[in-house]
């Protein structure tokens, strides 16, 4: 009965967390000045929840921050919901097969790579349903100076946040085989 | 690309993306979404007032250095117009003598070249002479009038090359002309310069009654200048009893330290 009450409170705790930072990128970071807007805090947190948690929790901030992200959006319904769907299918698939889950560099590389994933998708979905008569977002500069601003600041906060979970946990100090 | 089970749970998350998305579209979603909407709208609204703070503390940054840089753009800009509108002011007057002269030319009917002036000398005792850019090839030969853009007498030609010539002021100590005072009796003299500031006027009769105030104009008499060129007024007469000639000094009525334009009398 704890246990299944703890996980209720877990379950409770991290949705209002997630909606929290779905709350905040809606109407905090979208609205700073400059280069902070270009912070995309729940994908940031979406990677995170797949590095250091497991699939399972990453589909819940997909889903939750999505439902969210779509409440305060300016798009489609729908719109934040697929894109953090195939964003989540493609790093996780990034993360099994390429990358561990225990190193810097691969937080690094899965930030990176999802942000630039996320970033095609999304920007792909807005041509395609939205803007199909303007010119191809690949052609366009001012679509890969946001994208390198995004994936830049984007490193910075999975840096910060790597450090506080390493300092958190034991889960990433070095270890070492001794021989008897 | 997935294993345990995972390829079940992706297609779990995909039909809840699905559903979400027809539920949407049904509008079953509606108040759901109006019920979260408002019940989180205080936090959104206090979330919203910290970025605007933000980005309005960040903007007036912004402007103030956008400010000072434009300051300091206007202020070069200021130096740059400042020295064109000082120039524009400068052809502005120059044009202003030019059309001057022309009108004191034209009204005379003065047959006459007009000349800049390209140097000076420096002032001594014996007065400053004047270059202009007009010579020989332009008519000019020594001795001819040269007048202001108002038409008051300056000097006359004292040298001449082919594409320049020098001339003396009428304050020069070695300038001197056949000049009249309109007076009653139309009283004739010489004048020449003093110091290089006054003119001076000799030779004139002791019994002519000349008075500070009266003009002095040229009489004609000395070689190609013309009668009647205004040379200046009196402002002092020198008249002792027992001398057959009295003298006055003469204020020149042009100013002779702002010459730009000069126009030089022909025969």
């Amino acid at each position: 009965m704890n246990l299944i009450l703890k996980k209720t409170w877990q379950v409770v705790f991290y949705s209002l967390l997630i909606s929290v930072v779905a709350l905040i990128q809606a109407s905090f970071i979208n609205n700073l000045p400059g280069w902070l807007q270009d912070i995309n805090l729940l994908l940031i947190t979406l990677v995170f929840a797949l590095f250091f948690y497991d699939f399972r929790t990453a589909i819940a901030v997909a889903l939750i921050g999505g439902f969210w992200s779509e409440i305060f959006s300016f798009n489609f319904f729908g719109f934040y919901l697929v894109v953090l769907f195939f964003t989540l299918i493609f790093t996780n698939w990034i993360l099994r097969t390429w990358l561990t889950n225990r190193s810097l560099y691969s937080f690094l590389v899965l930030i990176f790579l999802a942000t630039l994933f996320y970033n095609l998708v999304a920007a792909f979905m807005l041509y395609w349903f939205s803007d199909a008569s303007a010119s191809f977002f690949v052609w366009r500069w001012p679509f890969w100076s946001v994208l390198a601003g995004q994936v830049f600041w984007s490193e910075l906060a999975g840096l910060f946040l790597f450090g506080l979970a390493a300092s958190l946990t034991r889960r990433f100090k070095p270890f070492f085989l001794e021989k008897n | 690309m997935f294993k345990n089970g995972k390829y079940k749970i992706s297609i779990y998350f995909a039909l809840v993306v699905l559903l979400l998305i027809i539920l949407h579209g049904l509008r079953l979603l509606t108040p759901l979404e109006n019920f979260l909407t408002v019940a989180t709208q205080p936090i959104s609204v206090r979330f919203y007032d910290w970025s605007s703070s933000l980005r309005n503390s960040y903007s007036a940054n912004r402007d103030r250095t956008a400010l000072r840089q434009q300051v300091s753009n206007l202020s070069a800009q200021v130096a740059t117009l400042t020295v064109a509108n000082s120039q524009c002011l400068q052809i502005q007057n120059e044009n202003v003598k030019l059309r001057s002269a022309l009108n004191f030319l034209d009204t005379n009917h003065f047959k006459a070249v007009v000349a800049r002036i390209i140097a000076r000398q420096a002032p001594t005792d014996e007065g400053n002479d004047i270059l202009i850019d007009r010579g020989r090839s332009d008519g000019l030969q020594p001795g001819l009038g040269v007048v202001s853009e108002t038409g008051v007498l300056i000097g006359k030609i004292v040298s001449v090359k082919d594409h320049s010539a020098t001339l003396c002021l009428t304050t020069s100590a070695n300038c001197q002309f056949a000049a009249s005072i309109l007076n009653q009796s139309q009283t004739q003299g010489i004048t020449s310069g003093d110091l290089g500031l006054t003119i001076k006027m000799n030779y004139i009769p002791q019994l002519d009654k000349i008075a500070p105030g009266d003009m002095v104009i040229t009489s004609g008499l000395t070689g190609d200048i013309p009668h009647g060129l205004l040379i200046g007024r009196i402002s002092q007469v020198y008249n002792t009893s027992n001398e057959v000639w009295q003298s006055a000094t003469i204020e020149p009525t042009a100013d002779l330290k702002n010459l730009t334009v000069v126009s030089v009398i022909l025969p």
